[in-house]
């Protein structure tokens, strides 16, 4: 039973990075006042383009770079739509979700089940050797070690840095930007493409890192659990990493589970992260919205200018 | 930064060079001349006065002193060197400082975070501690109190303006400008605010504050200047030797006649058009917000209503038209009881309103004016299944002939329509109809002078018709020239109701905190208006002006 628990709860740290990065990224994009709704796409894009760069490079950190860069462009093609066009944020990032859906099922069959040079699990000498904690903290990929620093980061990036202010004023009150002289669109591009870049980043750690494989629709909802765990985290950088690993439990059960052969139904396993989901958001409530960037709440009103 | 040169000369005869002088500003925007050849100055150690009515100019003109929009012709000087402005951050850099009507704070930020937007202009983290200890010593200097770790969320509307003062001192302000900052303010706020202008005015820095209200230029201003249709119509005068009807006609440039002295009692058989025995009512937080108030509003007499922001007139309001349950006691408009029955009981009972916030209850921004007008008494219009649109267009042209508020054309959407405009439709569509019982919330708020007096007239023409008023109002002059009798309330309950021809502001005043009420006078006695009843009150309510573009 212990094995169980430390094999779930290393799933959780591993599985839930992914939606970690994803979720950070959503976090920057929301406090910017714009819901991006293609992260499972900029995930996508990101796991594919990891994949594609490692396999043809070799080294696993061009992947990397390559996944951040696919994100970022997926979420490049949002911040237009509904920056610089003020197209409704919630038809547009679908659609580049499923834009993504199909670029990536059109470009990446060739990758399917091809091998590559993956970011191996690297055990931290002494720490990993821990009873418990060991297993489940320090026997990871490098890129999940790398998310113990980028959550934090982030949230000193929005809370204590000059520009995390601008980008939750774009967020609370955009005309007190214009006001002092900034410009809100500026903030909001590199703020949606920033959190692409990190959606990129979570697929590439489950591409090249997490699962060693590429395969159509691979993130099979991860980016849209990233959506739900923002607003439960209540914008809150620190919070949405406790919520990813709550997210990452409920994934590796499954897993863990058959590998001890129990006879339970794979597609009622699968459903457990999204009646997680719907458990938190019923327990949640209202709470969530009071906390929730004014400018989210504007996205239906037409506004002159 | 925080220490400050006291100009030695001070106070209002000072002849030393002007902080800001403006000279011909001209501005167009397609047909519309919005600033024909303007000028102002402001000195330093002096509070000058802007006023006109919507659409006067006073926008525009801050406007393009702030940099926000450029003149078509005209100059400005600036400590006597002529400055061309193109933005806010050079206006800023100027040392011209803009406290807007709206306030641009973020409310969710702490005072330092919200200093942090103005004042931190480069570096990559916001030394939060630093900038705290620098507001907190400007807060002392100034003598502006300012806590800068508070939530703004958490701060009222006067602390926020006190904020946002002190924060445009920090910028290195030297001529302040406050865009109708006492529109949002309760009256003990103002009291507060003309104090810091006064601070400020002793402290050497030119303000310039644009107001509506006759008696808060007279309460603070050194000159004033006047504009209408985008002209200067008084240029920084001394206001002390003018009176109110000169201000007052320079500003709508007609005189205003004065409400009629004598009122006709109104003999009625009917049942009184309001009757609240013993009525309570829960607020919007859940707590009760009115607690036992009886009152009669009888045929043909108007009852105002005082006191301060909040204390149970929106629960009165609502309680009387049936919008919000009485959670005890007894409800009756022209002696129906409306119990439990809804606005629907309220309006088949006679009762129409004018509610306290259009925007937010009583508006659905995205219908037109004519479809609001639908709204109001939807039923009359029914055809079988359908709605006779015809008829209601006809029925709109003839209210708007009839009740003449220039309301903005039919096919117009709400959504684009000013705070006044909103409030013309309102008053149109409640004071053009039939009904025993008019609930009328902040009548005047959003309207300019002569908007004001027809829509007193008004309610006197539905006085005179035999219906009963009850109105809201927090200007005591436009109560005590409208009304009959005055009804005061005090956290919520009714402290006293008095005739409105024998109280004055005092006794208003000392009811409206608390203190007991005496013997009720006789109803329904004729009351003499007071002469030109308007002057106090130009309000132009905290709503935005229309009309001068944005």
């Amino acid at each position: 039973m212990s094995s169980l628990v430390v094999d779930v709860l290393a799933g959780a740290v591993g599985g839930g990075t992914a939606i970690m990065y994803a979720g950070l990224g959503e976090t920057i994009s929301e406090r910017a006042g714009v819901i991006n709704l293609g992260t499972e796409g900029s995930m996508l894009g990101g796991a594919l383009a990891a994949y594609a760069a490692t396999a043809t490079s070799g080294s696993p950190w061009v992947g990397v770079l390559a996944g951040m860069g696919a994100g970022a462009a997926l979420a490049g093609v949002h911040a237009v739509l509904v920056v610089a066009r003020k197209a409704n944020q919630f038809a547009s990032g679908l659609t580049v979700m499923f834009f993504a859906l199909g670029l990536t099922s059109l470009f990446g069959a060739a990758y399917v089940g091809r091998q590559i040079h993956a970011l191996n699990p690297w055990k931290v000498p002494g720490l990993s050797a821990i009873p418990w904690v060991g297993p489940i903290l320090f026997d990871h990929d490098p890129l999940t070690y790398i998310s113990f620093a980028v959550a934090p980061m982030v949230w000193w990036l929005l809370y204590k840095s000059r520009v995390g202010l601008l980008i939750r004023t774009a967020g609370e009150h955009s005309e007190v930007l214009l006001v002092h002289g900034y410009s809100t669109n500026t903030v909001r591009y590199v703020s949606v493409i920033a959190g692409g870049g990190l959606c990129g980043l979570g697929g590439a750690q489950l591409s090249i890192a997490y699962s060693n494989a590429w395969f159509e629709n691979m993130t099979v909802g991860r980016g849209f659990i990233a959506v739900a765990l923002v607003i439960f985290a209540t914008w809150n950088p620190l919070r949405v990493m406790a919520g990813s690993y709550l997210f990452g439990a409920a994934l590796a059960l499954s897993p863990a589970l058959q590998a001890r052969g129990y006879g339970i139904n794979q597609f009622a396993l699968d459903a457990i992260p999204f009646v997680v989901t719907i458990l938190v958001l019923a327990v949640l409530g209202k709470r969530t919205l009071l906390a929730a960037p004014d400018e989210l709440r504007r996205v239906f009103e037409t506004r002159a200018a | 930064m925080s220490t400050v040169t006291v100009e030695a000369t001070g106070g209002a005869t000072t002849t030393a060079e002007p902080l800001l002088a403006v000279t011909g500003f001209t501005k167009r925007f397609g047909e519309v001349l919005a600033n024909s050849d303007v000028s102002l100055d402001v000195r330093p150690g002096e509070v000058h006065a802007l006023i006109g009515e919507n659409g006067a100019g006073k926008s525009t003109l801050l406007k393009l002193v702030y940099g926000m929009y450029r003149p078509d012709s005209g100059e400005m000087r600036v400590a006597g060197e002529r400055v061309a402005v193109g933005s806010p951050t050079q206006a800023r850099a100027l040392g011209i400082g803009m406290v807007f009507q709206d306030l641009r704070l973020v409310p969710a930020f702490t005072v330092t975070e919200n200093y942090a937007l103005a004042l931190a202009r480069a570096g990559l983290t916001l030394r939060q501690s630093e900038l705290r200890k620098r507001i907190a010593e400007a807060s002392e200097s100034y003598g502006l109190a300012v806590d800068p770790t508070a939530l703004v969320r958490h701060l009222s509307i006067g602390e926020r303006q006190r904020t946002e003062i002190l924060k445009v001192l920090m910028t290195g302000a030297r001529i302040v400008i406050l865009d109708e900052p006492t529109s949002v303010l309760a009256p003990s706020e103002v009291d507060a605010l003309f104090a810091m202008v006064n601070g400020l005015k002793a402290q050497g820095f030119g303000v310039v504050i644009v107001t509506h209200k006759l008696a808060e230029v007279r309460a603070i201003a050194d000159r004033v200047t006047v504009l209408r249709g985008g002209r200067v119509v008084l240029g920084g005068v001394d206001p002390k030797p003018m009176t109110d009807a000169e201000l007052v006609e320079a500003m709508v440039g007609q005189t205003v006649a004065p409400l009629p002295a004598q009122r006709p009692t109104v003999v009625s058989e009917a049942p009184p058009a309001l009757e609240l025995v013993g009525v309570s009512a829960v607020g919007d937080r859940g707590v009760t917000a009115l607690h036992d108030v009886t009152l009669t509003v009888q045929p043909g007499e108007i009852v105002g209503v005082a006191g301060v922001a909040g204390s149970g007139q929106r629960e009165l309001c609502e309680v009387a038209v049936g919008a919000r349950p009485a959670s005890a006691g007894t409800v009756r408009v022209s002696g129906q009881e409306l119990g439990r029955g809804g606005p629907t009981a309220g309006i088949t009972a006679g009762a129409v309103d004018v509610p306290e916030d259009p925007v937010n209850d009583a508006v659905v921004p995205t219908l037109t004016v004519l479809e609001h007008m639908a709204l109001g008494n939807l039923r009359a219009f029914l055809r079988r299944i359908g709605v006779d649109w015809r008829r209601i267009g006809r029925h709109t042209t003839e209210i708007n002939d009839r009740v003449r508020l220039r309301m903005a054309p039919a096919h117009r959407r709400v959504a684009d329509l000013s705070g006044g405009n909103i409030q013309r439709v309102m008053l149109s569509r409640a004071l053009g109809r039939e009904a025993s019982l008019v609930v009328a919330a902040y009548p005047s708020r959003g309207l300019d002078i002569a908007t004001t007096r027809r829509t007193q007239e008004l309610l006197l023409g539905r006085r005179a018709d035999g219906a009963g008023l009850l109105v809201v109002s927090e200007d005591l002059d436009e109560l005590m020239s409208v009304a009959d009798r005055i009804a005061v309330f005090c956290a919520g309950r009714l402290t006293g109701v008095v005739s409105a021809a024998a109280t004055n502001r005092q006794e208003l005043g000392a009811l409206m905190t608390g203190a007991p009420a005496p013997a009720e006078p006789p109803a329904a006695a004729p009351v003499p208006a007071e002469q030109v009843a308007v002057a106090g009150q130009l309000a132009d309510g905290p709503m935005p002006e229309g009309g001068e573009g944005a």
